[in-house]
C-alpha cells in the first residue's frame, strides 16, 4: 500500500472508554469494541497506518510477565500518577504461545488500512522488570530478545507490515547502548516487514550516535517538547540538525504531547513543530520523505477519550496544512 | 546511629491511595474534586508516615506523595519557570518534567508546604528534604528570556532560592537534607564539581540547622569524595549499593562527619535484594573508628519508589532492626 507524503500514525494506546474495565491482557467483548470504535476514528479522521489502541491492557509490560508465568511484584511509580506493575523474572524466560499476535489479528481484520503490529522491546522488558534469575545483564536481555523475536516473526505470519518495537527505555542505561542495538537485532534481523522501534522520554543526546545505526527502518521519536523549545536551546534538535537522522532512516516525528493535563494543541503549533522538524530533519527532498507524523507516545496518559481524539484531529489537520503549503 | 529513607515513599497498594489515585485521574480528566484531592494527600501522610515510624524509621521525612517526581518539584512553588516536556535523567523508568527557567526565580509561596505540617503532627521529628540546587540546575534549560546566562548563574539563583526559604523555618528543623544523585551520577561528566563547596557554604552559612547531602546512583572517585567531605554539612549520605568500593575510601579518609550509610538496595538498578542484617552490621561496626556511627543514618541507597510498597515496608523494617541492633 502506498502512502502519503508525511505520513500520519499513532503510537500505541488510546484512553480505555468507561466500559472498558481492568487490563485483562487479552481481548474480550469490550475491548473488542472499545478497538473497533477506535480503528473506526482513526478511519475518520484519515490516519495512515493505524495502531489498536491497546485497550486489553494497562501498560506494556504486564501482559509479557503474565504470558511467560511470572510472579508480578507490584505497583511501582513512574511519574506524577502513573504506574506500572514490575513483574519478577525468576526462571529462565521461555515463550508459551502469542502474546500480542491474536490483538494485531483482530484489529488487522476491522480495517483495509495498515495496522501497526506492536512489541515491547527487550531492553525495556529488561529494565522495567526484577531480574532475580539471570544477574547478568547480557544475557537477560539477550534472553527478552529471543522471546520478542518469536512473537515478531509470528506478528509478521500473521500479515502484519508494520512491526514496532517499543524501547522508551532505550537511553535509561546510556552506557549500554552497544547491548540494546544487539537485543534489538536479535528481534528484526531476517524480518520482511517494515520495522520501527518508539522511543520517549528519554536523554537521547546521550545516545544520539547509536540511533543512526539502530537495526530498525524506522526510529519514532518523542519531539515535541524539542521542537517547541527550537534549534537554540533544544541540544538534541542541533545534533540532529548537524547529522540528520534521516540520512540513515525514516524518522516519525512526535509532534503532539501526550502528557496528562497537557491542553489540546491548536493546529498552528502543529504547524509549527512540523516545520521546525523538518528544518532539522530534512535538508533535502530525500529526507523530506523519510518523515512520518505521530504524537509523542501513546495516548493513554492523557487519562481524557475526548482530549486525545481531538489531539489526533489536529495532527492530522496540521499534516494536511504542511503536506498542502509543501505541494509534494 | 539513627534510621531514615531518602526520596518518595510509594504511594500506592492501600485503599486510601487507590482514592486518591482515581480522583487524581478524574481531575485530569475535568470532572474531580481537588478539595477531595487535597484531603486525600493529607490522610495519605498520615498512613505513610505512620507505616515508616512504626516499621523502623526513626527519621522520616513526610512522604512526598504529592509530588510529580523527587527533582523538580520545588519549582512549583516558584516564577520563572515552566515545565515543558519530560526526561529520564537517570537510569530508571521515573520521568522527571523539564524545566525551562525563562524568568527571574522568585518564591511565590512556600516550598515547603501544608503536608510537611500534617506528617510533623504525625511524628515531632519529620526531617526536611529537597532536590540538590546542583541536581536541579544540571536538569534545567534556560530559555533565550532567562536572565541566567549560564549553568553557574542559574545554580545561584536555586541556592538563594533555597535560602531564603530555610531562613524562613527557624531553628527547629531536626535536619534539612538536599539529594544530590547528578554529582556522581554514572556515565555522566563531573567536571565542574569546584564550584559545589563554595554555594553550599553560601545556601547553609549561620543557618545553625543540622544539614545533610545525600548522593547516590554512581560510584565515587577519591577527588569526588574530598569534595563532598569538604562541604560545610553535618553529614554526607553514600551509595553503598552502586560503588562497596566507597567503604575502602572512607576508611582512608575518616571523615569529621556523620555518613548517611546507604547499605539497604532500593531496587533502583532492578534487582530484588534481601539484605543479610548480620552482614551489614559486621560492615558497620568495621567501620567503627574511622566514621561517628552516633551521628550517622542508615538507609536505603535511592528512593524506596523503585519497588513495591509491601517490599518497602519489609527494606525499611531491616533498616530499623539493624539500627537498634547498632545501637545496642
Amino acid at each position: 500500500m502506498s502512502l502519503p507524503f508525511l505520513p500520519t500514525t499513532g503510537v500505541g494506546s488510546f484512553p480505555k472508554p468507561d466500559y472498558v474495565v481492568g487490563s485483562i491482557g487479552y481481548l474480550d467483548n469490550n475491548s473488542k469494541r472499545a478497538t473497533q470504535e477506535f480503528i473506526r476514528l482513526q478511519e475518520a479522521l484519515g490516519i495512515d497506518v493505524l495502531v489498536d489502541g491497546e485497550f486489553y491492557r494497562g501498560d506494556m509490560v504486564t501482559d509479557y510477565v503474565r504470558a511467560l508465568g511470572f510472579p508480578l511484584a507490584g505497583w511501582t511509580r513512574s511519574y506524577d500518577n502513573r504506574f506500572w506493575r514490575k513483574g519478577i523474572v525468576d526462571k529462565p524466560l521461555e515463550r508459551q504461545g502469542t502474546i500480542q499476535v491474536e490483538q494485531f489479528r483482530y484489529a488487522q481484520g476491522l480495517t483495509k488500512k495498515p495496522v501497526k503490529g506492536m512489541l515491547t522491546g527487550p531492553t525495556t522488558l529488561a529494565n522495567w522488570n526484577f531480574d532475580n534469575y539471570y544477574r547478568e545483564r547480557e544475557a537477560l536481555v539477550f534472553a527478552w530478545a529471543e522471546i520478542i523475536r518469536q512473537e515478531a516473526f509470528d506478528l509478521e505470519d500473521s500479515g502484519a507490515k508494520y512491526i514496532q518495537v517499543d524501547e522508551p527505555a532505550i537511553a535509561e542505561r546510556h552506557w549500554e547502548t552497544d547491548l540494546f542495538k544487539e537485543g534489538l537485532r536479535i528481534v528484526t534481523e531476517g524480518l520482511r516487514a517494515y520495522t520501527i522501534t518508539h522511543v520517549c522520554y528519554g536523554d537521547f543526546p546521550l545516545v544520539y550516535s547509536s540511533l543512526v545505526d539502530l537495526p530498525v527502518d524506522q526510529i519514532d521519536i518523542e519531539l515535541s517538547s524539542e521542537l517547541d523549545l527550537g534549534l537554540e536551546r533544544s541540544h538534541l534538535l542541533r545534533m540532529m540538525k548537524e547529522n540528520p537522522l534521516t540520512q540513515y532512516k525514516d524518522v516519525a516525528v512526535g509532534v503532539i504531547d501526550v502528557r496528562p493535563g497537557v491542553a489540546v494543541e491548536d493546529v498552528d503549533t502543529i504547524v509549527r513543530r512540523i516545520y521546525t522538524a523538518l528544518e532539522v530533519l530534512a535538508p533535502t527532498d530525500g529526507a523530506l520523505r523519510r518523515i512520518w507524523i505521530g504524537p509523542d507516545c501513546g495516548f493513554r496518559t492523557t487519562k481524557d477519550h475526548h482530549v486525545a481524539y481531538l489531539k489526533n484531529k489536529v495532527m492530522v489537520e496540521g499534516t494536511k496544512r504542511v503536506r498542502e503549503s509543501l505541494e509534494i | 546511629m539513627k534510621s531514615t529513607i531518602i526520596g518518595p515513599y510509594p504511594r500506592v497498594d492501600s485503599q486510601l491511595a487507590d482514592c486518591l489515585r482515581r480522583e487524581q485521574n478524574n481531575v485530569y480528566r475535568g470532572s474531580g474534586n481537588t478539595q477531595l484531592v487535597k484531603k486525600l494527600m493529607q490522610d495519605l501522610t498520615r498512613e505513610v508516615v505512620r507505616e515508616m515510624v512504626s516499621t523502623g524509621i526513626d527519621l522520616p521525612h513526610y512522604g512526598f506523595i504529592d509530588v510529580h517526581d523527587e527533582l523538580t518539584w520545588p519549582l512549583e512553588y516558584v516564577n520563572g519557570v515552566e515545565f515543558v516536556g519530560m526526561k529520564k535523567v537517570f537510569h530508571t523508568n521515573t520521568h522527571y518534567r523539564v524545566a525551562l527557567v525563562n524568568g527571574s526565580i522568585k518564591s511565590r509561596k512556600p516550598i515547603i508546604n501544608d503536608l510537611y505540617g500534617v506528617a510533623s503532627e504525625i511524628h515531632p521529628e519529620v526531617k526536611l528534604e529537597f532536590p540538590g540546587w546542583y541536581t536541579m540546575a544540571k536538569h534545567s534549560v534556560l530559555s533565550g528570556k532567562s536572565p541566567y546566562k549560564n549553568f553557574v548563574d542559574l545554580a545561584e539563583a536555586y541556592v538563594k532560592l533555597f535560602r531564603e526559604e530555610l531562613l524562613k523555618c527557624g531553628q527547629n528543623v531536626l535536619l534539612v537534607q538536599f539529594n544530590e544523585p547528578s554529582l556522581i551520577a554514572y556515565g555522566r561528566e563531573h567536571n565542574d564539581l569546584e564550584m559545589v563547596p563554595e554555594l553550599y557554604k553560601r545556601l547553609l552559612v549561620d543557618l545553625n540547622v543540622p544539614t545533610a547531602v545525600w548522593t547516590y546512583y554512581g560510584v565515587y572517585s577519591p577527588e569526588v569524595l574530598d569534595i563532598l567531605f569538604s562541604l560545610p554539612v553535618d553529614i554526607v549520605g553514600l551509595d553503598f549499593v552502586w560503588d562497596p568500593g566507597v567503604e575502602r575510601l572512607l576508611k582512608e579518609r575518616s571523615p569529621d562527619k556523620g555518613i548517611g550509610f546507604g547499605f539497604i538496595d532500593s531496587g533502583d538498578r532492578g534487582f530484588i535484594v534481601q539484605e543479610d542484617s548480620h552482614t551489614i552490621i559486621k560492615k558497620l561496626k568495621g567501620l567503627e573508628g574511622y566514621v561517628d556511627l552516633e551521628r550517622s543514618f542508615l538507609s536505603p541507597n535511592a528512593s524506596l519508589e523503585h519497588l513495591p510498597r509491601h517490599l518497602v515496608r519489609q527494606k525499611i523494617a531491616l533498616i530499623g532492626e539493624i539500627t537498634r541492633r547498632i545501637r545496642e
